[in-house]
């Protein structure tokens, strides 16, 4: 069923195409009214054919017929009054008479009888003219020869009514040719209007059919060529989104031959135009379809990078569509996730350890318990309890980050005094070994921070300063503005972090090799909520560091 | 009991000030080498030790966070045990080599030597794990590493010197540490 549009477009398609044939049809009319009018005039010039020819040894024959008539009527008069006056027009008509003779000789061989007619209207014509001239010979030797004269009249007479005979017949040929001529003009007129009648009514019939059925196959080749272009537009349209699609695409036909392959695919799998398949695809198709039932991600070494692999195959009649999903980046979050979840169980489950296990000591009724020994495990109940909190707070900040549900209250806060209370605090718990200090700059230093959280993160840095120094130390915090932003620093002369970890220590969950680590404990969230503040504060967190020879890590935040 | 008590303070360290503290080595030596072994008493606690019908076990403990090492040491003790602490896996191997254990409690994540890696020296040492890591694999880790035993945090320190009795009795029956492994966690 055309829809609306289609009937629309297929009227805008025949538009052009009628006004084209409309023209077509106006030209084969003017065409043909040429040729009737062309077929006329041909006509019209046949007739001054025969005007020139048949017309004038028409009216030359009539006009020797009545010189002769003129010349015998003379002769005539003569031979009966013997007066010589009476000869003019025999003169006159002896001298034209040869000389419309002549003019016939010329135009002879019009009609086939002609010839024949003339010869014997010129014996004739020379019969009378020797008849003539003997009569006035006779007239003129006397009144015996007039006599004789006046008797052979009636002899002159029947030679003219011969030649009237002959011219008459001469007369009656030229006749009929010009009607002969004229009937077969306008038959041959009628032909041609025949002709151009049939011609302009087929040319007519023609255009008719062309414009009743042609703008109907227009319109469908129209049609088809749009849907071509729409299909082929199509086909761009579907590269064009495979090509910008992550997922590796491949089409393959039923022999396994891979037919089509986006960009991903060609360099995931390293495919080239023109290949049918490629070393590294048909391994990765044998390690899907190995264990087919199950379509869960699989390990794939691809160039030597071990890539996580989803695979979704699709069957069509043609073959089959396969796509590839490198899903290594959602492995690596969920194993760092799990990772994460054991880590942070693992955090929370050993200062718990720890509290239950003091308090059923503590509750141990038979035995009896030092006094001293009842405060340490006490003491320790406190601090464990205060280290879960600690735990805990941090998760909490961590999973605020995350859903971006971190509220910070910026105001004026005094570097300077922060830190000092802060050492102050760490000084009174500090291992032996260590040595805190801070150093003052000359003036005040406000940093526009939220104090709580900047408390957080300087906090987390003496701590881990503290605790990545376990041979002792010193650890010095300093104070300093630079330009529109105050940095605070704090330097320890500990382990140190090797270079290719520098910058994954930011990492959310990443820890340093766990069981180095473990010692010093840690939810691997510390410094990715400390970069996470400081950076929502406006600043930076960086680090500096040897290897082995300690860390000096660097808050630097807008003055306020 | 006094010494004991002493002892144990100058070993706990505040875990909100983690540091180096590698105190637990100063009174690991109760037999002097020549001396024969004989059942001591370490504990501060009761005049009858719970166990005191057998002879009196050692056992290496490498733990490093303080209060976890005082819990364990302070229980091990009241329950008639020979505490030998460590704070760590390198202290512990060393120690286990001069001391020669009757069994090894040995954190599975440490500063140095991992627990892992420590009970692969520990030959001929029947190894506990004690460990917060408490999934299934955790557990399969251990008992591949040759464990006959696993305690996961947070446990009741009370009753660990029992378990250990246990742990041992069940390993001098024979069959390995797979058959205490078994007993513990059922067959694998």
């Amino acid at each position: 069923m055309p829809t609306p549009q289609d009937r629309e477009a297929a009227r805008r398609a025949q538009r052009p195409v009628k006004v084209a044939l409309g023209i077509l049809v106006c030209i084969v009319v003017v065409l043909v009214a040429a040729g009737a009018v062309a077929a006329y005039r041909v006509y019209e010039l046949g007739n001054h054919r025969f005007v020139d020819q048949a017309g004038p040894f028409f009216a030359v024959t009539e006009d020797v017929s009545v010189e002769m008539l003129n010349e015998e009527t003379s002769v005539r008069g003569y031979v009966i009054t013997g007066d010589p006056s009476t000869l003019q027009p025999y003169r006159q008509g002896r001298k034209y008479s040869s000389i419309e003779l002549a003019l016939l000789a010329k135009d002879e061989s019009f009609s086939p009888a002609v010839p024949s007619h003339l010869a014997a209207i010129r014996s004739e014509v020379a019969g009378l003219q020797s008849y003539f001239a003997r009569e006035i010979a006779l007239v003129k030797s006397g009144p015996a020869g007039r006599r004789l004269a006046q008797q052979r009249i009636l002899a002159g007479k029947s030679l003219f009514d011969r030649f009237r005979k002959t011219s008459e017949a001469l007369i009656a040929d030229a006749a009929a040719v010009i009607q002969k001529s004229h009937r077969e003009q306008r038959s041959t007129l009628v032909m041609w209007w025949i002709v151009l009648g049939v011609a302009g009514f087929v040319a007519a019939a023609i255009a008719a059919g062309l414009y009743k059925r042609v703008p109907k196959r227009l319109y469908e080749l129209f049609r088809e060529e749009r849907m071509a272009r729409r299909d082929a537009q199509q086909s761009a349209d579907a590269a064009r989104a495979l090509a910008h699609v992550r997922e590796a695409v491949v089409l393959l036909d039923p022999n396994g031959d891979a037919r089509y392959w986006n960009p991903t695919a060609a360099t995931q799998f390293g495919l080239a135009p023109g290949d049918r398949t490629s070393p590294t695809l048909t391994r990765v198709m044998g390690e899907f379809h190995h264990d087919g039932d199950n379509p869960g991600a699989r390990p794939v070494t691809v160039e030597g990078r071990e890539l996580w692999l989803t695979a979704v195959e699709t069957d069509f009649e043609e073959g089959r569509v396969v796509v590839f999903r490198n899903v290594s980046d959602d492995v690596r979050l969920e194993r760092l996730r799990s990772e994460f979840v054991a880590t942070a169980a693992h955090e929370l489950r050993t200062p718990l350890a720890a509290v239950y296990g003091a308090v059923r000591t503590l509750r141990q009724q038979e035995r009896a318990i030092a006094a001293d020994v009842r405060d340490q495990f006490l003491l320790m109940i406190e601090d464990e309890s205060e280290r879960l909190r600690l735990v805990m707070d941090q998760l909490l900040v961590s999973a605020q980050i995350d859903s971006a549900d971190l509220h910070l209250h910026r105001q004026q806060v005094d570097a300077v005094a922060m830190c000092e209370s802060l050492v102050g605090s760490a000084d009174a718990r500090k291992p032996t070994g260590i040595e805190l200090a801070v150093e003052r700059p000359a003036g005040p230093v406000s940093l526009y921070a939220d104090p709580d959280r900047l408390r957080q993160v300087l906090a987390n840095l003496i701590d881990n300063a503290i605790k990545y120094s376990p041979g002792g130390g010193r650890v010095e915090v300093r104070v300093h503005a630079n330009g529109r932003y105050g940095e605070i620093t704090v330097e320890d002369e500990g382990l140190g972090i090797p270079a290719h970890e520098q910058q994954r220590i930011f990492e959310k969950f990443y820890r340093l090799d766990p069981s180095m680590t473990k010692g010093v404990g840690g939810s691997g969230l510390g410094l990715y909520i400390s970069r996470e503040l400081v950076r929502q504060m406006g600043g930076t967190l960086s680090v500096e560091s040897r290897y082995g020879s300690g860390s000096t890590f660097t808050v630097s935040l807008p003055l306020a | 009991m006094h010494r004991v008590s002493v002892r144990l303070k100058a070993e706990y360290i505040s875990p909100m000030a983690v540091g180096s503290a590698l105190f637990a080595g100063d009174d690991r030596g109760t037999n002097r080498p020549g001396e024969p072994a004989r059942p001591r008493r370490l504990s501060l606690v009761g005049d009858e030790p719970e166990a005191a019908q057998s002879r009196e076990l050692t056992v290496l403990l490498v733990e490093d966070d303080p209060a976890m090492r005082l819990l364990c040491t302070y229980n091990l003790e009241a329950g008639g045990f020979r505490v030998l602490a460590a704070s760590g896996g390198r202290e512990g191997v060393e120690l286990a080599e001069s001391e020669k254990p009757d069994i090894a409690l040995l954190d599975v994540m440490l500063p140095d030597l991992g627990g892992f890696e420590v009970a692969q020296r520990l030959r001929a040492v029947p190894i506990v794990f004690l460990s917060a890591r408490a999934s299934d694999a955790d557990l399969e880790r251990g008992r591949a590493a040759g464990a006959i035993d696993y305690v996961t945090k947070p446990f009741d320190p009370v009753s660990l010197p029992e378990r250990l009795r246990e742990d041992l009795e069940e390993l001098r029956k024979g069959g390995g540490a797979h058959r205490v492994w078994t007993m513990r966690f059922g067959s694998v």
